[in-house]
């Protein structure tokens, strides 16, 4: 597992260095491909140089010298000199190929393991932090990011790499032609590096405000488009219109910006680098009439002089990009600075089976990000049960029943109390363990756009007989649905499962979770939109699964929780009452007002 | 295809008769330069003439400051341009998206219809601006320098021209083929954005099965193959420039070797200024070539993406309104479903249908409930009733003389719906304005009428910024119960003619409910509603229960007619009464 290893180094170099120097730690292992790669460029430029001296000592002793009188050897020259060339250009052309690929291969092999790092860092970043990000941005930046970094690395960075080695080569060549050229052709230098770092700054500060304008437009598309429903039932197209031509032509300023910057820096540059490029020319050629210098170093001149300006230009470019890319990296390290949960997936060797037994103890939560003066969402809730039994919770709306069993697989910390599972602290516990022993069906289920029977066997990692699978969809009352569905098991539910009605859903994650077969049991507010009939037949059903099992029922029909060991009625974030289905309607209160009301007995 | 990309410039005609202006500028003005270079050889240098010197310099200068001022314009005029045809191809597809009916949404997931958006957009606008820049420039600067070289010596012209054609043809052969390779990558990367999409969206799931390992080795599958794929891609471009230098580098041996040889037999005499104006020449050619290929290559790929655009902007609307459709306000009439039969779009037409041959009758201001199993058809029937989808067979006719819902505007009718759905949708941002959302010029304090009147208020006000707190994505920081709270205030405020309630109470307890149920009960007053629930308290004071079971009305009545009748119904309530007395039984007198 060491490309897991080096996964987890790239991603921590990510996360600890910003910056440049980020993307330099990210290469960890492949940077020896990449300073080969630039090594190779050396060489492969200096045989580009070494054409241009070969031009010249063909100008200068046949075609100049022969204008005076026959030169004896010319026709093998012109041969050598023509294979010579050939010869150059095609070292020239397998060490760039060569070194292209191995930068390419440390660029692909870095974006992987920063695809891998933070894809799993997203998995282990706790609630809270999803709570308060937005799945566009986070998807940004894994993707586009990501994208822009291995871009960076593939091209630009091996491209600065190329460009100042492309100067340095050059000048030296000038000063092995002309002292005197190469000093006047360097004066531009500065003043083009001074340029390209100028725009870099306003140039990438543009492109950033271009982004977030872009990831802004989405966000509303995004939003839209999930919201369809919504949308159109309230026919507010023209509104949501009129909200995304807002963005979409702010997105369209930004972008001009950026053009116009790009507009003033390339034609600027231009100037400066023709200006230079006319100075040299002009100095050559004064010189060459002088015979100064001969026609053949002119003509060389006139070639590599390009190679002079042309990399400076190309420098103010590759900054911009790389800057890019340093920008894209610190956003995919602000992810990774963000503290994930320690899952200790290592433990699972050790597992005992957990048995069941909970107890919380004055528990009081505070939702991350909500104000410390608010009054918190759980209250001082205690209970506690043996293992096997029926916990039941009931109450208002809001009153804290989901954010009560949420708690139990460690989903979100709590501030005040204690939580013991099997009579250990649950904190001793590994997370990762202690969800893999703790089934929950959501109140809101959610099914991803696979077929229906990946849904079920989502939950589990071995593979599955369809006997299983169709047992457990027995369980939930939901088999028959299946089977009348144009492609059985195998049938695709939409995305979010949109295309089941609301109870087949439900019953789609109950029987993913009865697939699970779970020490403790969540059933969060599961069987809300089934029917009373179907309703019974999966409790029916899941009294064999439940045997011997802690269950956590919540429920705001009486009859769906009546059987329970014990029922927690809460309210406001407390537990006001407690006790049996017998108990609690002698006591009164607020159960038997519920009761009384869902039964319809007058109150 | 290419028509209609070509209409896209349209409104922009003057811009682009100016930015190709600015690329024949540029390309010729390069050629102009080599050209110049040649002269300070042969006139300047050749003639030993300073004069001479100086009238090239000033000429070499100008075209500097010619230069710049038309690639300034040439960027500026391809920007804007790209720019412009970018925002309006957003604009009208999304306007179409807001036309478009859920059959599309039931099928295209959401991530695919961004990409039309973002991606796709950004590479058709690419392509005819700094695509069609960059070819313009490039065949413009490779005929421009053929001309130049054809004038200076016909037969060094010839040589390159001999290679020149070829050599584009191969380029444009062999990127087409790096281009296909890159295409995969394309469709990997949009696999690996697909997965990353739904692991956010359902992170809760995945965390809470605990199966973070699993998802992390599936991911890292298909990382892995990109990376494979995406190296033999870059490979293979790699080869390309190396390719063509080569090639090149013959013709310019060619060249010395012709030169040379022509020095030597004392023939016509080139001048060493033309030999570097060659080499100038082929040199500089690489770059053209070079974009020229990669433009030709990747248009392929956007033209691809226009053309899902195109198909995007092409997909029928199901829904739609009927020519002449009315904006009046929906008479104060019944409405009733005549002989509808229903399936879904999405479904083969061979399944059966979901409502066959359904008939129903509802008066104005009469509430009505569905019950019954799930998947029964309760949630269609009201899609139906909204226009969401619109009857396969049959109509749902208004009034009477009755007329077909479909002679009113959508906007016409779905302005006047209270809907609450059964999967409660927020949108990010404050309860404030998402309870706006029904009704967009209500006041605050309209607004926290309504919020009372369902008994919102209670909860939202003892939060921390009341009604300016911030839901979260979907509304993921409020309860479930809260959201449908808020999801029905939403719907009270747009003071509707219909009210459509699926499931609005669901997750809600009993008595916040009783307390919902009896201040929206003076509001359905005189109004048409539609009650879906399966606890029966929300149900039993409706004027009418309908009992719906694969797709038909197997009972209708009032909660005491079903209930003196031996069916469904009672079944239902008696089982859900009998644990009652059991109780009752256990609590003794
Ligand atoms: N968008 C859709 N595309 C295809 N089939 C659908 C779609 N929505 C619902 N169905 C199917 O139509 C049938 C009726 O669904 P509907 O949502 O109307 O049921 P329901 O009575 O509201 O059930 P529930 O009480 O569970 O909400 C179901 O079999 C369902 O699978
Ligand atoms: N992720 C969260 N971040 C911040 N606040 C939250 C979050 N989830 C819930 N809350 C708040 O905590 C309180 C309790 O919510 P919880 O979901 O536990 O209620 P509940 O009893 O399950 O209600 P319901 O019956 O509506 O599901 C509510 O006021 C809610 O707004
Ligand atoms: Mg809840
Ligand atoms: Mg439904």
């Amino acid at each position: 597992m060491s490309d897991h290893a080096a996964a987890t180094r790239t991603t921590l170099a990510l996360r600890d260095a910003r910056g440049v120097s980020a993307l330099w730690r990210a290469l960890d292992d492949t940077r020896v491909g990449y300073v080969v790669a630039v090594a190779l460029l050396a060489v492969a430029l200096a045989a580009r140089s070494a054409t241009f001296l070969l031009l010249r000592t063909f100008v200068d002793e046949v075609l100049v010298a022969s204008a005076a009188g026959p030169v004896p050897d010319a026709l093998v020259r012109t041969w050598t000199t023509a294979v010579a060339f050939v010869a150059l250009a095609t070292v020239l052309a397998l060490l760039t190929l060569i070194a292209d690929a191995l930068a390419a291969r440390a660029a692909e092999t870095t974006a992987q393991r920063i695809r891998d790092g933070l894809h799993a860092h997203l998995l282990r970043l706790p609630f809270a932090y999803h709570d308060a990000a937005s799945t566009g941005d986070l998807v940004q930046r894994a993707s586009s990011d990501v994208d822009s970094v291995r871009r960076t690395l593939h091209k630009h960075t091996i491209g600065v790499g190329r460009v100042v080695l492309i100067f340095a080569v050059n000048v030296a060549t000038l000063w092995a032609l002309s002292p005197t050229l190469m000093l006047v052709s360097l004066p531009g230098v500065p003043l083009n590096v001074l340029l390209s770092f100028l725009f870099h700054r306003r140039i990438s500060d543009s492109y950033e405000a271009m982004q977030a304008q872009d990831a802004r437009m989405t966000t509303v598309l995004q939003e839209n488009a999930s919201g369809v429903r919504v949308v159109k039932a309230f026919a507010r197209q023209q509104h949501e219109i009129e909200k995304f031509d807002t963005e979409n032509r702010a997105r369209r300023q930004r972008a001009l910006h950026l053009v116009g910057l790009h507009a003033g820096f390339w034609p600027a540059s231009d100037l400066i680098g023709g200006t230079q490029m006319l100075v040299g020319l002009v100095v050559g050629a004064t010189m060459a009439i002088d015979g100064t210098i001969s026609v053949g170093t002119f003509v060389a001149y006139s070639g590599l002089i390009v190679w002079i300006i042309w990399p400076l230009r190309e420098l103010g470019r590759l900054v911009v990009e790389v800057s890019k890319g340093a920008v894209s990296a610190d956003r995919i390290g602000a992810v990774l600075r963000s503290d994930p949960e320690l899952l200790d997936e290592s433990a699972d060797e050790q597992a005992a089976p957990i048995s069941g037994e909970v107890s919380y103890d004055r528990v009081t939560l505070r939702y991350p990000g909500t104000a410390e003066d608010a009054s918190p969402v759980l209250d001082q809730v205690s209970f506690r049960c043996r293992a096997g039994e029926v916990i039941a919770l009931l109450g208002h709306t809001g009153s804290g029943k989901t954010s009560v069993v949420n708690l139990l697989p460690r989903f979100y910390e709590y501030q005040g109390g204690s939580i013991r599972l099997d009579d250990r602290p649950l904190e001793s516990i590994p997370k990762h363990l202690l969800r893999q022993q703790i089934g929950t069906v959501d109140q809101e289920p959610l099914l991803f756009s696979a077929s229906v029977r990946d849904n079920i066997t989502y939950g589990v990692a071995r593979s599955v007989s369809d006997d299983e699978v169709e047992a457990a969809a027995e369980a939930a009352a939901i088999h028959d649905v299946i089977a009348e569905l144009p492609d059985g098991y195998q049938t695709i539910v939409g995305e979010r499962g949109v295309t089941l009605s609301g109870g087949q859903r439900q019953r789609v994650t109950i029987a993913r979770t009865v697939l699970r077969a779970p020490a403790i049991l969540i059933l969060d507010d599961s069987t809300s939109s089934v029917d009373i009939q179907t309703e019974s037949r999966i409790w029916a059903a899941l009294q064999q699964l439940m045997e011997g099992r802690t269950t956590f029922i919540i429920a705001h029909r009486v009859q769906s929780l009546m059987r329970a060991d014990q029922i927690l009625v809460m309210a406001k974030g407390r537990v006001v009452q407690r006790g049996t289905h017998a108990q609690l309607l002698a006591t009164g209160g607020l159960y038997r007002k519920l009761y009384q009301l869902q039964v319809g007995a007058p109150s | 295809m290419l028509r209609r990309l070509v209409e896209l410039f349209g409104p922009y005609k003057r811009q682009v008769v100016l930015y190709v202006v600015a690329i024949a500028f540029v390309s010729v003005g390069d050629g102009v330069f080599t050209l110049l270079g040649k002269a300070f050889v042969d006139d300047a240098i050749g003639g030993r003439d300073t004069a001479a010197l100086t009238r090239i310099a000033i000429a070499y200068g100008s075209l500097i400051l010619f230069q710049s001022v038309s690639v300034w314009a040439m960027i500026r005029f391809a920007g804007t341009l790209g720019e412009s045809i970018g925002y309006s191809l957003r604009r009208r597809a999304f306007a179409h998206l807001q036309r478009l009916s859920l059959d599309f949404y039931d099928r295209t997931a959401v991530g695919r219809i961004v990409s039309r958006l973002t991606s796709d957009t950004e590479r058709v606008t690419e392509l005819m601006s700094w695509g069609l820049l960059d070819v313009g420039w490039s065949v413009l600067n490779i005929g421009a320098a053929l001309v130049f070289m054809l004038v200076i010596d016909w037969r060094l012209g010839l040589i390159v021209l001999g290679v020149v054609p070829p050599l584009v043809y191969a380029a444009v052969r062999f990127r087409s083929h790096i281009v296909d390779q890159f295409r995969r990558v394309r469709a990997l990367h949009a696999r690996i954005t697909g997965t990353l999409n739904e692991a956010v969206t359902g992170v809760r799931v995945i965390k809470s099965l605990a199966r973070e390992n699993t998802n992390n080795t599936e991911f890292s599958a298909l990382t892995g193959s990109l990376r494979d794929r995406a190296y033999r891609a870059a490979y293979l471009s790699a080869m390309f420039l190396p390719a063509v230098q080569l090639i090149t580098s013959l013709a310019l041996g060619a060249v010395v070797v012709l030169s040379g040889i022509d020095t030597n037999l004392g023939g016509d005499r080139i001048s060493v200024g033309s030999v570097q104006a060659f080499f100038g020449y082929v040199t500089f050619m690489l770059w053209p070539i070079q974009e020229m290929a990669r433009v030709f290559a990747e248009m392929q790929q956007s033209l691809a993406s226009g053309e899902r655009i195109f198909s995007l902007l092409d997909t029928p609307v199901l829904v739609q309104d009927l020519p002449g459709a009315s904006e009046r306000p929906l008479p104060h009439a019944a409405l009733s479903f005549d002989r509808v039969t229903f399936r879904y779009p999405s479904t083969p037409a061979a399944a059966p249908p979901v409502l066959d041959d359904f008939s129903l009758r509802v008066e104005p201001g009469e509430t009505v409930a569905l019950v019954g199993p799930t998947g029964g058809g309760k949630s269609t029937i009201v899609s139906l009733i909204a226009r969401f989808y619109e009857p396969t067979a049959g109509a749902i006719r208004v009034g009477s003389p009755s007329t077909d819902y479909r002679a009113f505007s959508q906007r016409a009718w779905q302005a006047r719906l209270g809907m609450v759905l059964q999967s409660p949708h927020l949108f990010s941002g404050t309860i404030r304005e998402n309870i706006r959302y029904g009704r967009l010029d209500a006041t605050d304090a309209e607004l926290e009428a309504a919020a009372r009147l369902t008994g919102a208020d209670e909860f939202i006000s003892a939060l921390a910024d009341g009604y300016s707190s911030e839901v979260g994505e979907g509304g993921t920081l409020l309860s479930v119960g809260q959201k449908q709270l808020v999801s029905l205030t939403r719907a009270v405020l747009v003071e509707p003619d219909i009210f459509i309630l699926d499931e609005a109470t669901s997750s809600i307890d009993s008595l916040s409910e009783l307390h919902v149920q009896r201040s929206i009960e003076q509001l359905m007053e005189g109004r048409m509603s539609f009650v879906i629930a399966h606890r029966l308290s929300t149900v039993r004071r409706a004027d009418r229960i309908l009992v719906i079971d694969g797709g038909r009305v197997v009972e209708s009545g009032t909660h005491h007619e079903l209930l003196a009748t031996d069916g469904r119904y009672r079944r239902l309530y008696s089982n859900a009464a009998a644990p009652s007395a059991e109780v009752t039984d256990s609590l003794g007198p």
